[in-house]
C-alpha cells in the first residue's frame, strides 16, 4: 500500500472518531488552562500513530489516534498505565515509577507552565511502555525512554519555579517587582508573569500567561477573595453630633453594604477641621466616630467588630490654617471589609 | 550559622508574646478570615486551631490550607489576600497607623499559592509592603497580583524566608 493511501486511511479513521466524540457529553472536558498541553498532546500521538502505521502496526496506530482524538477534542488523556500491559516484573515496576514522576510534573502545574514538554514526556512515555511491552525494538525502547527523561525534566524544571503573575485591576495601573538574589524582574503588564527556579537564579521573564492558564493555576484562591472592602464618608454640622442631610443619605448606603456581608468588620475614625484647640477636637472626633458607630451597632453588627479611632484634627482631608473651620474636615471615615 | 540562632531566638520570643503577651498587651487583630472553602488552620505559637470564617488574624499568625481548600484573608487596611489549595503563609509583620506614618505589611507565602490585592498600606507606601517566597521577594505598587510556590524538595534551603 502507498504512503499516501495510509495516510488517507488514517485520516478517515480519525474522521470516524471525531465524529463519533461530538456526541459525547461535555462533562469529562478538560480544565480550560488544560488546552494548549491537550492540543500539543494531540500533535504528538497523530506522529506515533503515522509512525506506526508506516510500520504496518495497524493496533498501535489505531490506539494513537484514538488519544489524539480524545486530547484534541478537549478531554482529560492520562498516560498509559503499565500495570494493564503485558510487561516482566522489573520491567512493569520501573515504568510504574517513572508513570508516577510524569503525573506528579503533570499534576504539579506542568500542563499549565510547561505544555508543550509535558506533551512531549507524556507521548514519549506511552511510546516507551509500547516498546516495552513489544519487548525487541532496543534502540526503539532507548529512544522512547530518553526523549521521556528529557521532556520531563523541562517539564519539572518549570512546574517546580515559583511564578508571580500580574493581574488585571479596576484601573489597569500598577506593577510588582521581584527580586531574587541573582537579580529584579519588573511585571508591568496584566498577564505578565515572571519565573524564578532558585533563590539565585534571576527571574525570567515567563511571557504572558493567557487568562485560562491563570484560572487553572489560581482559580480556587480567585474564588477566595472576599469582597472588597468599602470605604464612606460621613459629615458633620459645626460642633456637633448631627449628620449632615447629605450623609443621612451616606448612612442609609453604608448600612445597605453591611448587610451584604456575611461577616462584616469596620474601622469608624473621627476626624475634626482645626477650629478648637487640639485636645477637644480630639474629644470631639471620638464622640462623633462613637455616634457613628452606635448607629452601625444597631444594624446589628456587633461592636467588637467596630474598631474605633479619633486623629482628632491631625489628618485633614484640606489643608487649613489652625482655627480655620472647614466643612470637609468634619467628618467620620469608615472602611467596612 | 549565626543566621540560625538569631532566627531561633525570634522565635522562642514571638512564642512568649503570644502565649503570655495577647491577653496583657490586648494585641489589635490584623485581619480576619472573610472566607473559606474546605479546611484550614490558623497556628498561633504552639496551637494549631481550624480556620473559621469571622476568625481574627494577628501578627506572627501562620495560616496552612488543605490539599484541596481555599481561604480568603482581609486585612484592616483593606489588603485582600487569599490562598488557594496546600498554602503556607505567614503574616511576619503588620502596621497600619498612617497618622503616624508607621506602616508595614510583610508576609510570607511558604507554599501553595496566592491572590494579593493591594489595600491602603500600598496605596500610602508601596515600599512598606513585600511578600516573601522561598525564592525572593515580591514588591508592589498598588496593585493585584497572584504567586505561586511550588513544595520544594527541602533541604537545599531550609530556613524560612
Amino acid at each position: 500500500m502507498s504512503r499516501a493511501a495510509r495516510r488517507s486511511i488514517s485520516g478517515l479513521l480519525l474522521a470516524a472518531l471525531l465524529a463519533g466524540c461530538q456526541a459525547l457529553p461535555p462533562a469529562g472536558q478538560a480544565e480550560e488552562g488544560d488546552r494548549e498541553f491537550l492540543s500539543a498532546l494531540a500533535t504528538r500521538y497523530e506522529a506515533l500513530g503515522a509512525s506506526e502505521a508506516e510500520q504496518y502496526d495497524w493496533p498501535d496506530s489505531w490506539w494513537y489516534a484514538r488519544r489524539a482524538v480524545r486530547a484534541s477534542a478537549g478531554y482529560p488523556v492520562e498516560p498509559v498505565d503499565p500495570a494493564t500491559r503485558a510487561l516482566s516484573g522489573p520491567a512493569r515496576e520501573n515504568l510504574g515509577s517513572a508513570r508516577a514522576d510524569l503525573l506528579g510534573v503533570l499534576d504539579g502545574g506542568g500542563r499549565i507552565l510547561a505544555p508543550e514538554p509535558s506533551a512531549r514526556a507524556q507521548a514519549a512515555f506511552d511510546c516507551w511502555v509500547e516498546q516495552q511491552e513489544e519487548g525487541w525494538q532496543t534502540a526503539d525502547i532507548e529512544q522512547c525512554r530518553s526523549e521521556f527523561v528529557q521532556a520531563l525534566g523541562e517539564a519539572r524544571l518549570a512546574a517546580r519555579s515559583e511564578l508571580v503573575v500580574l493581574l488585571p485591576g479596576e484601573n489597569g495601573a500598577g506593577a510588582v517587582a521581584v527580586q531574587t538574589r541573582g537579580g529584579r524582574q519588573a511585571l508591568d503588564r496584566p498577564y505578565a508573569a515572571s519565573a524564578s527556579s532558585s533563590p539565585d537564579a534571576v527571574p525570567a521573564d515567563r511571557g504572558d500567561l493567557s487568562p485560562a492558564a491563570v484560572s487553572g493555576l489560581f482559580g480556587d484562591a480567585l474564588n477566595a477573595v472576599p469582597q472588597a472592602p468599602v470605604s464612606f464618608i460621613l459629615q458633620f454640622e459645626a460642633g456637633g453630633q448631627d449628620l449632615t442631610d447629605a450623609s443621612k443619605q451616606v448612612l442609609l448606603d453604608l448600612t445597605a453594604d453591611i448587610r451584604r456581608r456575611r461577616v462584616p468588620d469596620l474601622t469608624v475614625i473621627g476626624h475634626t477641621d482645626r477650629a478648637g484647640a487640639a485636645p477637644s477636637n480630639e474629644r470631639l472626633a471620638r464622640s462623633r466616630a462613637e455616634t457613628v458607630a452606635r448607629l452601625i451597632e444597631a444594624e446589628g453588627v456587633p461592636a467588637g467588630a467596630i474598631d474605633v479611632k479619633s486623629f482628632g484634627e491631625t489628618d485633614p482631608l484640606v489643608r487649613t490654617a489652625d482655627g480655620v473651620a472647614e466643612p470637609r474636615n468634619r467628618r467620620v471615615e469608615v472602611m467596612v471589609r | 550559622m549565626h543566621k540560625y540562632r538569631l532566627l531561633l531566638a525570634g522565635f522562642t520570643m514571638v512564642s512568649m508574646v503570644t502565649l503570655d503577651g495577647r491577653e496583657l498587651k490586648a494585641e489589635e487583630p490584623v485581619g480576619q478570615i472573610k472566607t473559606i472553602a474546605g479546611v484550614g488552620a490558623v497556628i498561633r505559637g504552639a496551637q494549631s486551631v481550624p480556620a473559621e470564617v469571622g476568625q481574627e488574624i494577628y501578627r506572627n499568625d501562620r495560616i496552612q490550607t488543605g490539599a484541596n481548600d481555599s481561604l480568603g484573608i482581609t486585612f484592616r487596611d483593606g489588603t485582600q489576600v487569599s490562598l488557594g489549595a496546600g498554602s503556607d503563609f505567614l503574616v511576619r509583620d503588620f502596621v497600619f497607623e498612617p497618622q503616624k506614618g508607621k506602616l508595614s505589611f510583610v508576609v510570607s507565602i511558604l507554599k501553595g499559592s496566592l491572590v494579593y490585592i493591594s489595600g491602603r498600606i500600598a496605596a500610602l507606601m508601596p515600599q512598606a509592603v513585600e511578600i516573601k517566597t522561598v525564592n525572593g521577594t515580591i514588591g508592589v505598587r498598588g496593585t493585584r497580583f497572584a504567586a505561586r510556590v511550588p513544595p520544594a524538595d527541602r533541604g537545599d534551603h531550609g530556613a524560612i524566608p
